[in-house]
């Protein structure tokens, strides 16, 4: 990013519970639902941003501030990436969420590949248990669903 | 330590676990104030990290953890049950001064009281179990405003909990009537959380980015989770548009399993690759390929029962009636005898006839735990004829430097393994210098192998956290020096 001394341009976002963020535009227009309403000119001074929380566009601005310094090796922003994941999961479900409202993929793909190793080689039972789902099948049908893919499960363990 | 709770299946550990969780985190909520609206929705099992958490506390996430306790004899190691309790007992008393909560009366439960003195302590847990759950209308309301303040109650309360569809799973599974005759599901259920956002029990949206993610031994493990995933995983087609098995499910995986999933992708199946599927067939795949028109990349490499000329069959058709190469990326490593005209046919297939120069190609290394191409490479094909030996086999460059610089034809490293033979680890050549066979008859050079000795011994000083790795790597270690 060209950091130059004459004056950056500076966004105002404005999140769900009214908090106002103010950033240089190269930070923002890194998402691409920010950057079509500045293109479209349909945001004035303040872009809403109704479907983010305060709290997760902080963590949000901490991602974009270190993906558009270019100066960062990839190593680095690896390694940033794989520490900024290293959060609660209910957090890393709401940055997905946002991410997803703001449209910025490479931080929507590394949490939901975040999630998505966690997941990995999980029973149902503790998938619903990590992540608070009720059991919402029959008897019936779960008996059914056992057995469209058995062959898959035969042999693995319960948990 | 959990196992000495577990003195009748009445009572089983599970029970208290969950009693002890609950109070967990309510006391978390108490310890931590500024922080009580995000745990109280947190997966507790995911966090134990976090600070400010008391020693009773580590020891009983420890407990948590282990469903696999409950197998366990009672009290294995011949310890002192009723020292435990009493240790436990005395911590629950703190907590309880804590809460205010032995304003409400402890040990009303009938059926814990039943148990005998020393469950009491586990009735009064239940209570606040029983309290934790009393969002729904009306009831304990008091309970749960002395444990948290106000604010949090009406979060809870609001709009976004919905407790009436669940309440009796909720309750029936706090009276511990459920315990016993449970299936593991049922069991699972009671462990629901109470936690903020969403309704409880439907996965958060969130979850369903995620999906794109998964493989497909934890699709189909996600679909047996609840209805409204196993209704996207079975109906969204962008899931399955690239299907990649290997072990364990490669070992499983039957022609018409494998048609099944393929079907799911509704025609959009993009990327198949089958590693080592030992039990797909010729005619299994070729029924895939029937069906599955817009395939682009086929990765089948170390399926032994597939034939070359099988697939070429296969291939031929799919090319007759769709008029053009479907397939632009084919990986057939591991299958032997691709005659030259074979070779020949299967480029023209892939429309691979402008065969691209060697200098274009990124080098291809041996080792490095990938024995097979990957189907993102940019190759057509992964087998080509031999440099050396003109057999179609798969070519291997060399890593190493001192290779590297030579650039006539003649003396490039660059060959099959069976004429170059290179090292298991580094793929670099092994000629002249000294190596090591393995147990798998790999070979491995001097270099790699001092490096996994090292590598060892460094593991061995490092204490008790690594004991997996160590292991592990004692495995390895072993496996190399077998021979």
């Amino acid at each position: 990013m060209a950091t130059t001394t004459t004056e950056t341009k500076m966004l105002t976002l404005c999140t769900s519970d009214k908090q106002q963020f103010q950033i240089e535009e190269t930070i923002a227009l890194q998402a691409v639902t920010i950057r079509n309403m500045v293109e479209d000119e349909c945001a004035s001074n303040v872009i809403p941003l109704p479907n983010v929380n305060s709290k997760i566009m902080i963590q949000i601005i901490e991602y974009l501030k270190k993906h558009v310094d270019s100066s960062v090796s990839k190593e680095d922003m690896e390694k940033f990436d794989s520490a900024f994941v290293e959060k609660k999961l209910s957090e890393i479900f709401d940055i997905i969420l946002a991410a997803n409202y703001l449209n910025i993929k490479n931080l929507l793909d590394i949490c939901c590949q975040r999630v998505a190793d966690v997941m990995k080689n999980k029973s149902p039972e503790w998938v619903r248990r990590t992540f608070n789902i009720v059991n919402d099948f029959t008897a019936e049908e779960e008996a059914k669903i056992r057995k469209e893919h058995e062959w898959a499960f035969e042999g693995v363990d319960e948990d | 330590m959990a196992m000495n709770l577990s003195k009748d299946p009445m009572f089983s550990t599970e029970k208290s676990l969950f009693s002890a969780k609950e109070m967990d985190n309510v006391y978390l909520m108490e310890e931590c104030p500024d922080k009580r609206l995000a745990r109280f929705g947190d997966y507790w099992n995911l966090e134990w990290k976090s600070e400010s958490i008391c020693d009773y506390k580590k020891e009983k996430s420890e407990k948590l953890y282990d469903d696999i306790l409950d197998l366990l004899p009672s009290d294995p190691f011949g310890m002192d049950m009723s020292a435990t309790v009493t240790a436990i007992s005395g911590w629950f008393g703190d907590l309880e001064m804590d809460f205010g909560l032995n304003t409400l009366g402890f040990g009303t439960d009938e059926i814990e009281v039943k148990k005998g003195d020393d469950h009491q302590v586990f009735a009064g847990l239940n209570l606040v179990w029983n309290g934790a759950m009393g969002f729904y209308p009306g009831t304990d309301r008091k309970v749960m405003g002395s444990a948290m303040d106000k604010q949090l109650c009406d979060a809870l309360c609001g709009d976004s909990f919905l407790f009436d569809s669940n309440a009796e799973d909720f309750v029936g599974s706090s009276n511990g009537k459920r315990w016993d005759s449970a299936t593991a599901a049922t069991k699972q259920e009671g462990c629901s959380e109470v936690y903020i956002d969403g309704s409880v029990g439907a996965p958060h949206d969130a979850l369903f980015f995620a999906l794109g993610y998964l493989g497909v031994s934890d699709l189909l493990s996600v679909e047996r989770v609840c209805k409204s995933l196993r209704d996207t995983v079975r109906n969204d087609p962008l899931l399955w548009r690239s299907i990649h098995i290997d072990h364990p499910l490669s070992m499983k995986t039957t022609d018409d399993a494998l048609l099944k999933l393929t079907s799911r992708a509704q025609g959009n199946l993009q990327c198949l690759s089958l590693v080592e599927c030992l039990k797909i067939t010729d005619s299994g795949l070729k029924r895939v390929l029937e069906t599955n028109s817009g395939l682009t990349k086929l990765s089948v490499p170390g399926c032994v029962k597939l034939s070359v000329e099988g697939i070429l069959c296969s291939l031929k058709e799919v090319f007759k009636s769709a008029g053009t190469p479907g397939i632009k990326h084919l990986r057939i490593g591991g299958l032997f005898g691709v005659t030259n005209k074979q070779f020949e046919e299967f480029k023209f297939l892939l429309g691979a006839g402008n065969h691209k120069q060697l200098s274009a190609q990124k080098p291809r290394f041996y080792g490095a735990g990938q024995l097979y191409l990957s189907v993102d490479d940019d190759r057509a094909i992964d087998i080509e004829p031999c440099p050396r030996c003109q057999k179609v086999r798969q070519v291997y460059d060399c890593p190493a430097e001192s290779c590297q610089g030579k650039h006539h034809a003649t003396q490039l490293c660059r060959a099959c393994t069976l004429c170059i033979a290179r090292c298991i680890s580094c793929g670099c050549c092994i000629g002249g210098c000294e190596y090591q066979e393995t147990f798998c008859l790999d070979l491995i050079c001097m270099d790699c192998c001092k490096q996994l000795l090292n590598c060892q011994e460094k593991q061995e000083e490092t204490s008790t956290p690594l004991r997996h790795t160590v292991f592990h790597q004692q495995e390895s270690y072993h496996l190399y020096l077998c021979s």
